[in-house]
């Protein structure tokens, strides 16, 4: 369901107004027992009412894309706008490839200090960030301590949790969530916008690359010169235990062998 | 706010694409609560160095692009953040006009809003017009109830508006002037007894408490 919600909110990098997906189950069993929501027969009256808001079978569509989830890697953005990504086992494109504006493809690379086909895992991360109401619910914190649990933040690195509000914090600290994040060398946060546009003290100095769960790179975005790659909760939390992009999938299969 | 009919005025090039509203009005300018002054700060990463001296290589510091108030930009232009900072600084800075093959949706409703006119050509004729702008005699004509833009040279060309906004903008209202116009009915509705009983809780609208 918080996925759901990140993919909604990430709609606007897309170009678009609103992101919705249509209540169901998923939704349903999110929602009951939550507080501020009615109870019992109640509950069960806003469902059937809910289950109404779901697009009619016959609505017709300007355009219809189906991605499979399955077959997507691991994304990490490598330039200056969310569009700017590759999966973490690609390579920044090249001229040659003509994928886009040579300009745009040149301003991106120089601003973020990488070379045309570049493999996204040779990208050093100096800074890990996992917050931002993109980012940040207890599902994505879970995630991420799940895949540090007993580790070490690389040397050199600085990584930080910043829960999506205090009721994940509370939450998070609960289910024992903050120990794992602290005993790795996590600096635990209090909840808000933090390095996500760096209005606070909390920016990324020139030059530096930040691993970050927000949903905007763009130039300056968290900080002056700052250099932002988008990535979700469980990749942040690998970047800041090897100090570069490590492709997920390969590390839960070896932790399978193992 | 000022009413737009013709329109008629210099404009500059900024030949890039996605332009995002962190570049437009960075957040570190987000702390004022007017929306007067943001002007001095727009494009400030771009148009000012670490030491706060324009960088002499951007677009809008360039002698030709000064006493411009059409700003002429690349596709998806005013993409990222919705903050509405963005228009106020265009606006504050001069620009009233924008003319890009594309916007991102919120930052072009939020133009409008403010008494600005996106207006979304073909990339071919973005492209001429780019070519053009820096000729000191280069003028164009916005004729907005007609839906035309023209240069005197020669160039002419119409582009879409929806009637509403159109509208808006030729009256220079913004929506608390068209809400305004409803003063009798609004006063008349508010005087009702007991008004406020629907928005009790109890009410059949499960989510009442949330209006």
């Amino acid at each position: 369901m918080e996925e759901r919600m990140t993919v909604c909110n990430m709609s606007i990098e897309g170009g678009a107004r609103a992101g919705l997906v249509a209540p169901d189950e998923t939704t349903f069993s999110y929602l009951k027992g939550r507080k501020y929501l009615p109870k019992g027969e109640e509950f069960e009256r806003c469902v059937q009412d809910w289950k109404s808001l779901s697009s009619d079978e016959d609505a017709v569509y300007d355009q219809e894309i189906i991605l499979d989830g399955s077959l997507i890697s691991p994304m990490v953005s490598w330039g200056t706008n969310p569009g700017m990504a590759s999966g973490v086992d690609g390579k920044v494109p090249t001229f040659a490839e003509e994928i886009m504006d040579p300009k745009e493809l040149n301003r991106a690379i120089e601003y973020m200090g990488l070379e045309e086909g570049m493999p996204i895992t040779e990208i050093p991360v100096q800074h890990v960030f996992i917050g931002s109401c993109t980012n940040s619910r207890i599902e994505d914190l879970r995630q991420a301590a799940e895949m540090i649990e007993g580790q070490t933040v690389q040397k050199g690195v600085r990584a930080m949790v910043v829960p999506g509000s205090q009721s994940v914090k509370r939450q998070a600290e609960d289910e024992g969530l903050d120990e794992i994040f602290k005993s790795a060398g996590f600096e635990w946060r209090e909840s808000g916008c933090s390095m996500c546009l760096s209005m606070n003290p909390d920016v990324v100095p020139a030059g530096e690359h930040c691993a970050s769960t927000s949903n905007r790179n763009f130039e300056g975005r968290q900080g002056a010169g700052a250099r932002t790659h988008l990535v979700s909760p469980a990749m942040a939390a690998a970047a800041a235990i090897h100090g570069k992009f490590v492709d997920i999938r390969n590390l839960k299969r070896t932790e399978q062998v193992q | 706010m000022e009413p737009i009919t013709i329109y008629k005025g210099r404009a500059a090039a900024l030949d890039r694409k996605n332009v995002d509203t962190d570049q437009i009005i960075p957040k570190q300018f987000l702390k004022r609560i007017e929306r007067s002054g943001f002007g001095e700060f727009l494009f400030y990463n771009w148009r000012f160095d670490e030491n706060g001296k324009e960088r002499p290589d951007f677009e809008l510091n360039q002698p030709h692009n000064q006493n411009t108030s059409i700003l002429i930009a690349g596709e998806n232009f005013g993409c990222g953040s919705s903050r509405e900072h963005a228009p106020w600084s265009l606006k504050d800075y001069g620009f009233d006009i924008i003319i890009a093959p594309s916007y991102a949706d919120i930052f072009k409703s939020n133009c409008m809003k403010n008494g600005m006119v996106p207006i979304a050509l073909t990339q071919t004729e973005v492209n001429y017009l780019m070519e053009r702008v820096s000729a000191p005699d280069y003028e164009l004509t916005i004729d907005l109830p007609n839906q035309t833009l023209k240069d005197g040279q020669g160039f002419e060309t119409s582009f879409e508006i929806h009637p509403y906004w159109k509208e808006m903008l030729i009256k220079g209202w913004d929506e608390i002037s068209i809400t305004l116009q409803y003063d009798k009915e609004i006063s008349a509705y508010e005087s009702q007894k007991n008004l406020y009983r629907v928005f009790n809780r109890k009410s059949h609208f499960p989510f009442s408490f949330l209006i």
